[in-house]
């Protein structure tokens, strides 16, 4: 699985990266010192721009008084005598108000989606569990986003309209119990709807990817123990294996391998394997799908790159516009290159890999990518070697002797690394023999140097391609992960949905909700659209034609892109700075609302890796960070507002 | 009073509902199928009038139970945004294609072309990124075999929704017997296609007779172990094509993609490319020759049939000789009417010419400069004598012949040069030929020796027998090409010519010295790598040295001259030989433990 944003490290994005801090540059900063930031801005900014707009109506020394009492009476009267319960009668209402709009219309369209979804899924395809996975978790995204916009946009608006909003703001309620109400009443809904889809879709997955196999008579096969040479064949022989193949099921078929006892299993094809067995009648039994329904919990390294030279590298681009991988280039090690892949792992104790569980050696996978820059040996894969090696630099040396491995490309290679390794120098475990935790293991760290030996062959790495994987996670629980971010997701769209309705109107709320969701799913591009606008023709990908006012009048104008508007050069300048002007506030926006790809998830689950600890913690903290600010803003919003008016 | 207006007027608004359903009912009667009734009555029903232009267009869903409903659904869920939705999916595709995520990429491709299943450009367009594009990023050949298979299943399923596509399949022609046969993995992927019966069976099931394409051999499958009959992949795009040129014929579909000379041309060069690579597999003689022969009728049919030219009229290739002869035997009616007359027409039109062009073609060939070349070149279409220019000698009485006999002329000579053009782009001339020569006794027992001494190089106790196999051999090739030297110029002899570096390389191992009048001489003369090699010969037989450098190991140098005292050739000698080292492990390389064994002689 390719992790573009690079493996998660909780303190690293909540502080920033001591090494890379820059105080000018707001990407590098954190998170905790960019909400701190953007906190103190909105508070000081917010409070001005009130101020604004109240001396417009009132004056100045009165809108003043008007938005300090705003301030003062939170703290002072609405926050002490906030009260639970009546935040939760809100919300019993609005949970009446959600189902009273057919909100339960989403389960049925749901269901509906589900029942043809067999239709439009190509079970034809490498890994079919993605497919179905990536489907159910986008349906389910997508329809409980969809909800929450609808149902939060409207409700107050409606209520103001209807005027039914005089009945709950005439009591003793308080502004931040009908905010807080409205967005734990959409939310209970949201997540009763989240857990009865989630619950749906684990079995519609579960029962759409099971199938079985039976298996074809006549491709079994029997290999008895051969005798010696110049032997007659004994009587009783030795039965050593059996193999054969399964009958096509699913546009797909295994081949399989018995023991003597007639137990085995198949080899992996579209991401699955199943177990056979041979009956004492001789039947052949074929089991359900297994392996394909996973959760790898992989113990990742850190990635040093060293070119042929030796020197730290990023890596050569064979070319790729995709930039994710360095390649590094083949030849005889420390004669032709010295061109590396170095990985160091951490917490390799004896706690952690414990032998009797780990009989063999530390479990590693690699998952390669491979450039040739010559077909060469087509029959066999690029020859590469891994020397496992002490990561003190004062045992520089102490290392194992090379592991050949032949590349495997878009697989998953599984080894393990023995706990006995051979080396000429020797060590714990004997002459010519080392022993990994006491030899090459230091203060729980072990580097695994990779190389290609073919000359003028590459091996493409990045950082997650080779990891330890000590085990698995659960499924269940990594499925349940990603339905947690999903409901993140419908919790701050509730909350801006309901902060936007505080104060527009309900289409108005929706279109606004609505921008906020595109703004977080397509930050990135805005951003570089608005910067290519912002530094047309200096910046790679720059955008001409200018921005949205410049755009228009150019489209109305029949201009074209390259050449200047024709119109009067003060005009022109006037509509750059505007359109500059909305550039920067479209940039600005795209930091402040929240990254909604953050929550994404869907591809771990999918692609069968357990989401990150890291990960569902950086998501919990900028879920209840913009939680809080949402709603605090919408209390401040619907307490200042006029609403008989 | 107003009840029963309104009573009125709902009854009016029913009956007019019930009226147009008539002619709805009429437009839109899905067809039925035959359900094969006990007194034999066929009972189908070719359905309304849309369901008719649906039959006589060939579009998909022409008959109930044969909607997509995946297709349908999609097409009315993107509510008219069917372009925007498709435009999303191709840049999604391209996406995931840049990071290299094939699952992803497959099924946003099988999205796209339920949104555009009519459409065949998207068919050819993705089945040829999923063959050609998406294969060659995998190492394995395993993989990329299955990813040119995934492209080829592309592009069957889209003759499914567009029947009778000729464009569609004759790419599936083309995918099968290029992709398969002629990639840089073609020995491994006909090796693969040969026993993959899952996907034979997919073949099969849309209409393709698969015992036509198969070899006559029994190989074994590496998956069960058995032996199985072998299905050729060029056998296969025969039959494709075939199925092509019958949806022309039968089906009035127009030919899509390209000219009607390649098109036709695609089954008979699919029978000939499989007649090759029986041999490159290792069979020779009787089965072969039998292959070379049908090639050769198959070839000999579409020189027969009738193609439009770009010219406006139509041609055959066979037709070229014919018209060469009616040119000739018109020329000489034309001198026996006119007299011996073409010396004065000649001299006049050089009259006719300035100076300086008289005085350029005067001079010798190798005393002319540029511009009197130029002056030459440019005056030779002026200095020819066509049929016309007869017509000022011609008798009073004979004219109207002689107008009859130069119409004739130039008419035989612009088919002929038509079909020329023609010819040459299909190099009818040399497949003919090569058909023609291929079916010979002779010419199979040299590339059997051929075949057989590039094995037994391999094998250091074989070598004397492999010099004498590949001695025998070049004296049969020298028959041959002095009977068919049209065979020597082709790239085709690029490997004969690989099978003489070989000799050569032998010749090195045993210390003998490389013929000095090698009798395949003129066959090397032709291709760049026989003349590489006849020139090092020259320099070594020049320079007195009479061992060959071949697969020698560096010299040490006694006198300390150090390397960049080398001489050019000398260095790239040495160069060439290291490449030709390498080159003579790639059949060693090449065979591989699971690899099928090669049938000698059937």
């Amino acid at each position: 699985m390719a992790l573009e944003r690079g493996i998660p490290d909780f303190w690293i994005w909540l502080l920033g990266n001591a090494e890379r801090f820059n105080i000018l540059n707001p990407t590098t900063w954190g998170f905790l010192l960019g909400a701190v930031v953007i906190c103190l801005l909105l508070l000081v900014i917010a409070p001005f721009i009130c101020f604004l707009v109240a001396s417009l109506q009132y004056g100045p020394s009165e809108a003043f008084y008007y938005v300090a009492r705003a301030l003062f009476s939170a703290v002072t009267e609405d926050l002490p005598r906030f009260s639970p319960r009546r935040t939760w009668a809100i919300a019993r209402l609005a949970i009446q108000e959600a189902i009273r709009n057919r909100v339960l219309v989403g389960f049925g369209v749901f269901v509906l989606l589900l029942l043809f979804a067999g239709l439009f899924l190509d079970v034809n395809n490498n890994n079919p569990t993605r497919v179905y996975l990536s489907v159910v978790l986008w349906s389910t995204n997508l329809l409980v986003i969809l909800m929450a916009l609808f149902l939060s946009a409207f409700s107050i608006p409606n209520d103001i309209k209807n005027r039914t909003i005089y009945t709950v703001v005439t009591k003793p309620v308080r502004a931040s119990e009908i905010v807080l109400g409205r967005i734990v009443g959409f939310a209970t809904v949201g997540t009763a709807m989240l857990v009865f889809m989630g619950v749906v879709s684990y079995f519609f997955v579960s029962r759409s990817l099971d199938h079985g196999h039976q298996v074809e008579a006549d491709t079994v096969k029997e290999e008895y123990e051969k005798a010696p040479e110049g032997q007659p064949a004994p009587a009783q022989r030795k039965l050593l294996r059996i193999s054969g193949e399964t009958t096509f099921d699913r546009h797909h078929r295994h081949t399989f391998e018995l023991g003597p006892d007639g137990k085995g299993k198949t080899n992996v094809v579209q991401g699955h394997w199943h177990e056979v067995q041979r009956t004492a009648e001789g039947k052949y039994i074929v089991g359900p799908p297994q392996g394909h329904l996973i959760a790898k919990a992989p113990h990742y390294g850190k990635l040093v790159i060293y070119d042929r030279d030796g020197k730290v590298t990023k890596g050569i681009n064979v070319g790729n516009e995709w930039e994710y991988r360095g390649y590094i280039a083949g030849g005889t090690p420390g004669v032709q290159t010295k061109a590396a892949a170095v990985w160091t792992f951490s917490g390799i104790t004896p706690e952690n890999y414990p032998p009797d569980k780990y009989p063999s050696g530390l479990p590693l996978e690699l998952t390669l990518r491979v450039f040739r820059s010559f077909k060469g040996q087509i029959e066999r894969g690029v020859l590469g070697e891994m020397v496992i090696r002490n990561p003190n630099p004062e045992a520089r040396g102490l290392a194992s002797g090379p592991i050949l491995f032949e590349s495997k490309e878009f697989v998953t290679d599984s080894r393990t690394i023995p706990w006995k390794l051979n080396s000429e120098r020797g060590g714990e475990a004997g002459r010519g023999e080392l022993d990994l935790m006491k030899d090459l293991v230091h203060e729980g760290q072990i580097e695994v140097a990779i190389r290609c030996v073919d000359p003028a062959q590459y091996f493409g790495v990045a950082e997650p391609d080779v990891y330890l994987r000590p085990g698995d996670a659960s499924f269940e629980m990594n499925f349940f992960k990603s339905y947690l971010s999903i409901w993140l997701q419908m919790l701050l769209v509730t909350a801006f949905g309901v902060m936007f309705s505080t104060f527009l109107s309900g289409p108005v709320a929706l279109l606004a909700s609505l921008s906020a969701i595109v703004l977080g799913f397509f930050g990135s591009d805005v951003r570089a659209v608005t910067l290519g606008v912002l530094y047309g023709g200096e910046a790679q990908g720059a955008q001409y034609g200018g921005g949205p006012i410049e755009s228009f009048i150019r489209i109305i104008m029949q201009n074209n892109v390259m050449t200047e508007m024709e119109i009067n050069s003060i005009l022109s300048t006037i509509i750059k700075v505007l359109d500059g002007g909305l550039m920067c506030t479209l940039y600005a926006a795209t930091y402040v609302l929240p990254d909604y790809t953050q929550f994404d998830t869907a591809g771990f689950v999918a692609d069968g890796y357990n989401i990150f600890g890291a990960l569902v913690a950086e998501q919990l903290l900028m879920g209840l960070v913009y939680f809080t600010a949402v709603t605090i803003t919408a209390y401040f919003f619907l307490k200042t507002r006029e609403v008989a008016a | 009073m107003s009840r029963n207006k309104s009573f009125l007027r709902k009854v009016c608004y029913i009956a007019a509902i019930a009226l147009l359903l008539l002619p709805i009912a009429a437009l839109s009667q899905p067809a039925t199928v035959d359900t094969n009734l006990a007194d034999g009555r066929d009972d189908s029903s070719p359905g309304g009038r849309l369901s008719q232009l649906r039959t006589q267009y060939n579009l998909a869903q022409a008959r109930l139970g044969e909607i997509d409903p995946a297709s349908e659904t999609m097409k009315l869920a993107s509510l008219g945004l069917r372009g925007v939705a498709a435009n999303i999916l191709w840049l999604q595709a391209n996406h995931y294609k840049k990071i290299e995520d094939w699952d992803k990429l497959e099924a946003t491709v099988n999205q796209i072309i339920r949104l555009q299943p009519n459409f065949v450009e998207v068919w050819d367009f993705q089945a040829h990124n999923l063959s050609y594009n998406v294969s060659v990023e995998f190492d394995d050949y395993r993989m990329r075999y299955e990813w040119v298979k995934k492209g080829i299943n592309f592009l069957i399923e889209g003759t499914h929704y567009n029947r009778d596509e000729p464009g569609l399949l004759s790419q599936l022609g083309w995918f099968t017997g290029q992709k398969v046969g002629r990639a840089d993995e073609q020995v491994q992927f006909r090796r693969l296609y040969a026993v993959d019966h899952d996907f034979h069976d997919v073949i099969r099931k849309h209409g393709i007779n698969l015992d036509e394409a198969t070899t006559g051999l029994t190989v074994e499958d590496p998956k069960t172990h058995q032996r199985t009959s072998a299905i050729d992949n060029w056998l296969t795009a025969r039959l494709w094509y075939d199925k092509a040129v019958d949806a022309v014929t039968y089906s009035g579909k127009p030919i899509r993609g390209r000219s009607p000379l390649l098109f036709y041309s695609g089954a008979p060069m699919s029978r000939i490319n499989g007649s090759a690579a029986m041999q490159k597999d290792g069979r020779f003689f009787e089965a072969p020759r039998l292959s070379w022969e049908r090639a050769l009728a198959e070839w000999t049919s579409y020189g027969n049939r009738e193609l439009p030219t770009s010219a406006g009229f139509n041609i055959r290739l066979n037709d070229q000789e014919a018209a060469d002869a009616r040119i000739t035997q018109a020329q000489a009616e034309l001198e026996k009417i006119c007299g011996n007359v073409k010396e004065k027409i000649l001299a006049q039109k050089r009259e006719s010419l300035s100076a300086e062009t008289k005085a350029a073609l005067d001079k010798p060939v190798e005393q002319r400069t540029e511009a009197e070349h130029m002056l030459v070149y440019n005056a030779a279409g002026a200095l020819n004598v066509a049929a016309r220019d007869y017509l000022d000698y011609a008798p009073r009485e004979q004219r109207r012949r002689v107008q009859q006999v130069i119409d004739q002329i130039e008419e035989d000579q612009l088919t002929s040069m038509q079909i020329g053009l023609n010819r040459r782009i299909v190099n009818f001339e040399y497949w003919r030929t090569r058909c023609q020569a291929e079916k010979t006794e002779e010419i199979q027992q040299a590339h059997f020796d051929v075949y057989e001494a590039d094995r037994m190089k391999a094998d250091v106790a074989k070598w004397d027998e492999a010099k004498q196999k590949y001695e025998e051999a070049w004296g049969l090739y020298a028959k041959i090409f002095e009977k068919h030297p049209a065979l020597m110029i082709n790239a085709e002899a690029q490997d004969l010519v690989d099978s003489v570096l070989k000799y050569r390389d032998l010749l090195g191992q045993l210390d003998e010295p490389f013929p000095a009048k090698f009798v395949l001489e003129p066959l090397l003369k032709e291709h760049d790598k026989g003349r590489q090699l006849l020139d090092q010969v020259k320099v070594l037989q020049g320079g007195g040295e009479t061992r060959p450098e071949g697969n020698k190991p560096a010299d040490p140098k006694p006198d300390g001259t150090p390397p960049a005292a080398k001489t050019a050739p000398e260095a790239s000698k040495a160069d060439e030989s290291k490449a030709e080292k390498s080159k003579s492990d790639e059949p060693k390389a090449g065979k591989s433990a699971d690899e099928a064994p090669k049938a000698k002689t059937p």
